[in-house]
C-alpha cells in the first residue's frame, strides 16, 4: 500500500504529462534519466521524491521480430502493481542496424522518445523503459521497424486475471453456498461482488448480515457466503478485483435446486424396483402353479414358498423333516 | 418336494449368473467407484483425504467381517430374503448419507449401514451360484465376477456426472436408488434344495464343523496369504510407474490395461477350470504362483515395454485366480456348507487384504521405492500357492463328482437325520426350468 500512496502524486503528474509524449520534448538521451530530470523540472508544487521509484517493481519483456516473416508478433504482459518495465524487441534482419529505423507506439499513437538500441552478434535489439503507474498506462505498446515492409512486435499490458471454479456450483434450497475468487500471485486493493440480473450487474448488499457474509481469507482471494438459498437466487455472480492499474472480473455460476429435483428420479427408480420384484415373484408363483397338476402338491408348493420368507425361529432340520414327512404322505396317498 | 443330488448346471442357474453379475457390480463396482465422492466430501467437511478414505475402509471391513452373518442367515432362511434385506440396508445407508452433516454421519451411514447391506448381499449370492453349478461352476463364477470390472468402467463416469448435475447430496440419493436394484436381482435367487442340506445341520452346527475341518483351515490360511499380496499392485502400480518417470495419463492407462486383462483372465480361467480334470485347487495354485512371479519380477522391469507386459500378466493371472478361488470351496467342504464356508473364508481372508496394503505402504516409506513391497507381495502369493499343495486330493486326477462330495460331507456331518437314507433314494423332483 506504500506504493499506492507514493504513486498518487506521481499519477497526478503523469495525467498532466501524458500529452507531452506526443510533443517531442526530449533528445535521444537515455530514457530513464530523462524522465527523472523532467519530473523534477515539471513538478513544482508536488513534492515527488525519488522514494516513489523504489516502489515500482522492475520488470522486463522480450519479443522476437523476424524481418522475413509475416507472422504477427505479440505478447501479453500481466502487471499487478505499478512497475518500471523495459520492453525489448529483438529484430532479426540482414540489413545493417545503422540503416534500420525503429520507433515505439502506445496504442495507435507514436511515442516521441527515441528508442534505445543495442546490437548483438546478428540481432538488433530495440528497447524502451516505461513507467506504468496508472490505468491509462495499461495499453498496447509496439516497437515498429521501418523497411520495405513495416515489421512490429506488440506488448499487451493486462491486469491480473481472476480465477474461479469453471464448473457451476450446485446447491439446494435452504442450504448455504460459498463462492470463491482467487487472483493468484497478485493482491488487489479491493474485492467487490455483483449478482447478475439479466444483463445488469447489481452490487451485493453486504449489510444484510443474515444473508450475505464475506468469509475471512487471504488478500489474494475472496469468499462470499450466501445463506438460506432460494431457487430464485441462482445465476451468475461476479467478483471484481480492483487494482491500481485497472479492474479484473471473474464469474461463478450458481445453481439452486429444490429437493424435488433428485427426489423425482429416486421415486421413479424405486417404483421400477418394486415392479421388478413383484413381477419376478409373481412369475415364479405362476410357473410353479402351472407345473404342479394336483392340488395336494400345490399346497406343498405354497407352503414351501411361505416357509422361505418366514422369519420364524424353527431349525432348518425340523422344517425339512416336516416337509419330508409331507412328501412321503403325499406319495403314499397317490 | 425332493432335494436334488446334482446341481442343475444350467437352466435357472444362468439367471442366477445374471443376478450374481449385477450383485457384484452393485457391491464392489459401487465401492470401487466411490473415490469420485472423496473430493466432494473433503471440500464440504474440510477434512483431510486420509480421514475421508476411512468411509470406504469401514464399508469394506463391515462387508468382509459381516460375511459369516450373511452366510448364517442364508443357511437358515435361504439366500433370497437375506439378499433382499441387504439391498434395502445398502440403499438406506446411501439415503441417510445424503443428509449427512459431518464425516461421522458418513462413517455410520455408508460405512456401517451400507457395509452391512453389502455383507448380506455378496457372499450369499456367490454361494447360491456355487450351488447351482457343478460341472460349469468355475465358468459361471468367472462370468459373474466380471461384473466387478465392467461396472467400475461405467460407474466412475456416471457418479461423476451425477455429482456435477445434482451435487453430492442428490447424487448419493440416486446411488441409493441404483443400489435398490440389489433387491430386484436378489428376487431372482430361487433357493435350491440339495441333497446334503439336511445332513449338515443348521448354521451354528456348520460353522462349528468347519472350524474342525483341517482342509478348510489350510485353505483359509493359504487364501489369506494370497489376499495379502493380491491387492498391492492395484494400490501402488500407478505410483510406481510415476516413480519410474511415467506421466500420469499413461500410468492411468496402464491400470486400465490391467483391468481389461483382469476381465479376460476371469473368463478364461472360469472356462479352463471346468474343462480341466482334477481338483480346481491345482489351477488356483498355478495362477497364484504365476501372479507371485509377475509381482516379484515387476521391480526388475525398468523399460516401459517390459513393465507393461508384466503388469498385463499380473492383471490376467490375478483375475484368473478369483473364480477358481471360489470354486475350490464346494469341492473342499461340500455344497451343503457352502454358505457358512464362504462367509467364514471371506472374513478370515480379509485380514490378509486389510494388512497387505498398509504393510506395502510402510515398506515403501521405509525403503523409498516399491521394490521391496512388490517382492514381499510376490512372496505372499508364492507361499499361499505352496500352502495349497497341502489340500487333500491335490495330486489326484479325477474331479470329485457331486455324489462323491455328498458322501464326503455325510461322513463329516455332526448331526445325522434319521430320514436321510430314505431321502437319497428318492428321485429328484421336478425343479424349476
Amino acid at each position: 500500500m506504500r506504493s499506492a500512496l507514493g504513486a498518487l502524486p506521481l499519477s497526478i503528474f503523469l495525467f498532466v504529462a501524458v500529452p507531452c509524449f506526443s510533443q517531442g520534448t526530449t533528445s535521444d538521451a537515455d530514457f530513464t534519466t530523462a524522465v527523472a530530470t523532467e519530473e523534477t523540472v515539471e513538478m513544482g508544487k508536488e513534492n515527488v521524491t525519488s522514494t516513489s521509484y523504489p516502489d515500482l517493481i522492475p520488470m522486463e519483456a522480450t519479443v522476437l521480430v523476424i524481418e522475413t516473416s509475416d507472422a504477427v508478433v505479440e505478447q501479453n504482459v500481466t502487471i499487478g502493481n505499478p512497475a518500471s518495465i523495459e520492453l525489448k524487441c529483438n529484430f532479426s534482419t540482414t540489413r545493417h542496424p545503422q540503416f534500420v529505423y525503429v520507433y515505439w507506439k502506445k496504442g495507435d499513437y507514436r511515442i516521441n522518445k527515441t528508442s534505445g538500441v543495442r546490437v548483438f552478434e546478428d540481432v538488433m535489439q530495440a528497447h524502451i523503459r516505461l513507467m506504468i503507474t496508472d490505468k491509462m498506462d495499461m495499453d498496447s505498446y509496439s516497437c515498429v521497424f521501418e523497411g520495405i515492409k513495416e515489421r512490429k512486435g506488440t506488448f499487451h499490458f493486462k491486469v491480473p486475471e481472476v480465477y474461479t471454479k469453471e464448473k457451476p456450483l450446485v446447491n439446494y434450497e435452504r442450504d448455504s453456498a460459498v463462492l470463491n475468487c482467487n487472483s493468484k500471485n497478485y493482491v488487489p486493493l479491493e474485492w467487490k461482488w455483483y449478482a447478475s440480473n439479466g444483463s445488469e450487474k447489481v452490487p451485493i448488499d453486504l449489510t444484510m448480515k443474515n444473508k450475505y457474509e464475506i468469509l475471512p481469507s487471504k488478500h489474494n482471494e475472496t469468499k462470499l457466503k450466501i445463506k438460506h438459498l432460494q431457487s430464485t437466487e441462482g445465476g451468475l455472480y461476479w467478483c471484481r478485483a480492483i487494482f491500481l492499474l485497472g479492474e479484473s472480473e471473474g464469474k461463478q455460476n450458481l445453481r439452486v435446486l429444490s429437493y424435488l429435483v433428485p427426489l423425482k428420479p429416486f421415486l421413479a427408480v424405486t417404483a421400477e424396483v418394486v415392479l421388478l420384484v413383484t413381477g419376478i415373484l409373481l412369475y415364479e408363483l405362476y410357473t410353479k402353479r402351472r407345473q404342479m397338476p394336483s392340488g395336494g402338491k400345490d399346497f406343498e408348493q405354497a407352503e414351501h414358498l411361505k416357509s422361505e420368507d418366514h422369519n420364524g425361529v424353527q431349525k432348518n432340520n425340523q422344517t425339512t423333516r416336516h416337509r419330508k414327512s409331507e412328501v412321503t404322505v403325499n406319495l403314499s396317498s397317490n | 418336494m425332493a432335494n436334488r443330488v446334482e446341481p442343475p448346471d444350467g437352466g435357472w442357474g444362468w439367471i442366477v449368473v445374471l443376478s450374481a453379475f449385477f450383485q457384484s457390480a452393485l457391491v464392489f463396482g459401487v465401492l470401487r467407484s466411490f473415490g469420485v465422492f472423496f473430493l466432494e466430501f473433503a471440500a464440504e467437511f474440510k477434512e483431510p483425504a486420509a480421514r475421508v478414505s476411512w468411509i470406504t475402509s469401514i464399508g469394506i471391513a463391515v462387508q468382509q467381517f459381516g460375511s459369516p452373518v450373511g452366510s448364517a442367515l442364508s443357511t437358515q432362511f435361504g439366500p433370497r430374503p437375506v439378499v433382499m434385506t441387504g439391498g434395502i440396508l445398502a440403499a438406506l445407508g446411501m439415503m441417510l448419507a445424503s443428509f449427512a452433516t459431518s464425516l461421522t454421519h458418513l462413517y455410520l451411514s455408508i460405512g456401517l449401514t451400507s457395509g452391512a447391506g453389502w455383507a448380506l448381499t455378496f457372499t450369499p449370492t456367490v454361494a447360491c451360484l456355487s450351488r447351482y453349478f457343478s460341472k460349469r461352476r468355475s465358468l459361471a463364477t468367472g462370468l459373474a465376477l466380471t461384473g466387478i470390472g465392467l461396472s467400475s468402467f461405467v460407474f466412475s463416469p456416471f457418479f461423476q456426472w451425477l455429482i456435477t448435475y445434482y451435487s453430492w447430496r442428490g447424487a448419493l440419493l440416486l446411488v441409493a436408488a441404483v443400489s435398490l436394484h440389489i433387491v430386484a436381482f436378489g428376487a431372482l435367487l430361487r433357493p435350491l434344495k440339495l441333497a446334503e442340506d439336511p445332513a449338515v445341520g443348521g448354521p451354528m452346527a456348520q460353522l462349528f464343523s468347519l472350524l474342525h475341518h483341517r482342509p478348510f483351515l489350510c485353505y483359509t490360511v493359504a487364501l489369506t496369504l494370497i489376499n495379502a499380496g493380491y491387492f498391492i499392485p492395484y494400490v501402488h502400480l500407478v505410483a510406481h510407474a510415476q516413480d519410474l518417470g511415467w506421466d500420469p495419463l499413461p500410468a492411468a492407462f496402464l491400470l486400465s490395461l490391467v483391468a481389461v486383462a483382469d476381465l479376460a483372465g476371469r473368463v478364461f480361467s472360469g472356462w479352463l477350470g471346468d474343462v480341466t480334470p482334477g481338483p480346481v485347487a491345482r489351477l488356483l495354485a498355478l495362477w497364484s504362483f504365476l501372479t507371485g512371479m509377475a509381482l516379484a519380477l515387476l521391480p526388475v522391469a525398468q523399460q516401459s515395454l517390459v513393465l507393461t507386459v508384466l503388469a498385463i500378466a499380473y492383471g490376467f493371472t490375478s483375475g484368473a485366480l478369483t473364480p477358481v478361488a471360489f470354486s475350490v470351496l464346494p469341492e473342499l467342504v461340500g455344497i451343503g456348507r457352502i454358505y457358512s464356508g464362504l462367509g467364514l473364508l471371506q472374513m478370515v481372508e480379509s485380514i490378509g487384504g486389510l494388512l497387505g496394503a498398509p504393510l506395502s505402504g510402510y515398506l515403501r516409506d521405509l525403503t523409498g521405492s516399491y521394490t521391496v513391497s512388490f517382492v514381499v507381495a510376490g512372496a505372499f502369493l508364492l507361499s499361499g500357492s505352496l500352502g495349497l499343495l497341502t489340500l487333500p486330493g491335490f495330486f489326484c486326477f479325477s474331479k470329485p463328482s457331486a455324489t462323491e462330495q455328498y458322501s464326503m460331507t455325510k461322513s463329516l456331518e455332526v448331526r445325522v437325520s434319521p430320514k436321510t437314507a430314505e431321502y437319497g433314494e428318492e428321485s429328484p423332483g421336478v425343479q424349476d426350468p
